[in-house]
């Protein structure tokens, strides 16, 4: 190559790879902001959720007072499934199931640290592209993608409020680039303050059976740790998370360790089969999200998540007891 | 459907109703499931003419059906049928369906036509332009009434690791349950199970 082409050639390469630089703090702070306002802003709105060619009608009132954060979810379609989410708690009424789950939540714990964070090497693992502006429910929106360079991990497409970065509609992209899922407000109002009766359940849940997780114990500095680990993993993928915990409605203990890539995370569920209880095998979805269930060592193990069932499976079988670990 | 519920609804999509009438949609949408496959159609459609859809290019035509047979697990390996949460569908296992979800992978069907005999239409043609989601078999299993499945308890448990907006995705995937499957129940559950022999076969 003549030293005028290698100018040439490294001058162009300088073009390519300064905007990339930029680009990928703009979506950080995009998605950031994005992600503070989903959480600390008050709304209430209607929202349609699409996946596989199905509508679901949804209303959430997401309540912000004394910087606690209160949550409801309720499907408008008649199925009496509805989610109350405090700073506790997480109350899940399964009206057709005739049960309620109760979940402790775990934000204020050091788990708070297995949340996914935009980090830099984000982008190794999927690129940031911003999408022509638009105008939705009457609002500037901003409008991009964060793609991925591999068939592990889906897409996001995602159109933020300009003013309040609240998200006004997201699309979930399969390794196809195809929607594989969206959800999108179809109305919603941003005020001040929502009165505390917006958040209370409609359902009555009297005669249903209550299923509450064990309240964790505060003094406890840690959750135990596993002695599980996943041998093969995507790349980028990382263990954000490692405890072993009894979860509501079930009788025995389960393990539980979280994989992230930074955008999405994969949890894998171990536990013994249990008497009387299903055995999963194989592979389930729900909505975009994936599920793979196998037996390893006479236990039950299943990992899922927002990622391909390539992803899920990959990690489920390789899932093995760890070197030098006993239980 | 009347051609004025028709603009109703398209006016909807491009979030140009006012509040109140927004309001109504909404309710009628709730009440009728006919209105909502209406709705999932127009989404496309609207996604389409807004440009906002995405064209599989990242992945040629080869790719997608090879991807589709490594997801598939290995040959004679007969799954336990798991009873499973509704709103939780759980794709056929074995290679003797491995071809047809080849097949039906390049047409892009969708899970409702999996009992349709099969259309052949032009392969690229289909590819280019057909607007449906990415094909799945994907057969709704029952639950046992009156107590948690574990799926559901795992889920609910793994919405806490998510992003934000991943959490906020599960939470919505836990109460979002097709009405209609109650109904359709034992139905499901001899055809899984007729489905499961012809594999076993």
């Amino acid at each position: 190559m003549s030293q005028a082409r290698l100018f040439l050639f490294a001058f162009f390469l300088s073009l390519s790879a300064a905007p990339a630089l930029g680009a990928e703090t703009e979506a950080r702070e995009l998605l950031q902001r994005m992600d503070q306002a989903v959480e600390s802003l008050n709304y209430e709105g209607t929202f349609v959720h699409i996946v596989d060619g199905r509508v679901e009608t949804m209303n959430v009132v997401h309540r912000v007072q004394d910087g606690k954060v209160t949550e409801r979810l309720v499907s408008l379609d008649g199925s009496g499934r509805e989610i109350i989410r405090d700073e506790d708690q997480v109350t899940c009424i399964l009206a057709d199931q005739q049960s309620v789950l109760v979940e402790q939540r775990k934000a204020d714990s050091p788990l708070r640290s297995a949340l996914p964070r935009y980090s830099e090497g984000l982008f190794d693992h999927y690129e940031f592209v911003r999408l022509r502006d638009a105008t939705r429910l009457g609002r500037k929106a901003i409008s991009f993608e964060i793609r991925p360079r591999d068939k592990y991990r889906y897409g996001y497409r995602l159109w933020m409020d300009r003013d309040t970065g609240m998200l006004l509609k997201a699309q979930l992209i399969d390794i196809y680039r195809k929607v594989a899922e969206q959800l999108m407000f179809v109305s919603i109002n941003l005020p001040d303050t929502i009165p505390a009766e917006m958040l209370k359940p409609t359902i009555s849940t009297d005669d249903f059976t209550w299923y509450v997780q064990e309240q964790r114990n505060q003094a406890e500095p840690s959750p135990s740790v596993t002695g599980w680990v996943a041998g093969n993993l995507p790349p980028g993928f990382e263990l954000t998370a490692n405890m072993v915990e009894r979860m509501a409605g079930a009788a025995e203990a389960t393990d539980h360790l979280v994989y992230s890539d930074g955008m999405a995370s994969v949890s894998v569920f171990i536990e013994e089969p249990g008497q009387g209880s299903e055995q999963l095998s194989g592979e389930t979805r729900i909505g975009a999200a994936s599920a793979y269930s196998t037996m390893v060592d006479g236990f039950q193990v299943t990992a899922m998540g927002e990622v391909p069932p390539v992803t899920t499976q990959m990690i489920a079988r390789s899932i093995s007891a760890g070197a030098g670990q006993s239980r | 459907m009347s051609d004025k519920t028709e603009e109703l609804l398209s006016v909807w999509l491009d979030n140009e109703l006012d509040e109140k009438e927004s309001e109504l949609v909404v309710r009628r949408l709730t009440r009728s499931e006919e209105l909502r496959d209406t709705v999932a159609r127009y989404f496309l459609i609207g996604d389409a003419v807004r440009g906002e859809l995405v064209t599989p290019r990242a992945m040629e035509l080869s790719d997608r059906v090879s991807a589709r047979l490594d997801q598939e697990p290995a040959a004679g390996q007969v799954a336990v049928k798991p009873r499973s949460a509704a709103g939780w569908r759980r794709p056929l296992a074995g290679a003797a369906v491995a071809a047809t979800v080849a097949v039906a992978a390049v047409l892009g069907l969708r899970s409702g036509d999996f009992d349709a005999e099969l259309e052949l239409a032009p392969v690229a043609d289909v590819a280019e332009t057909s607007p449906v989601p990415e094909y799945s078999v994907a057969v709704p299993l029952t639950r046992r009434a009156g107590s948690p499945d574990r799926l559901s308890r795992y889920y609910l448990n793994h919405s806490e690791y998510a992003t934000m907006l991943g959490a906020q995705g599960s939470l919505v995937r836990m109460i979002s349950v097709p009405a209609k499957e109650a109904e359709v129940l034992d139905e499901d559950l001899n055809r899984d199970q007729a489905e499961l022999d012809t594999e076993i076969q």
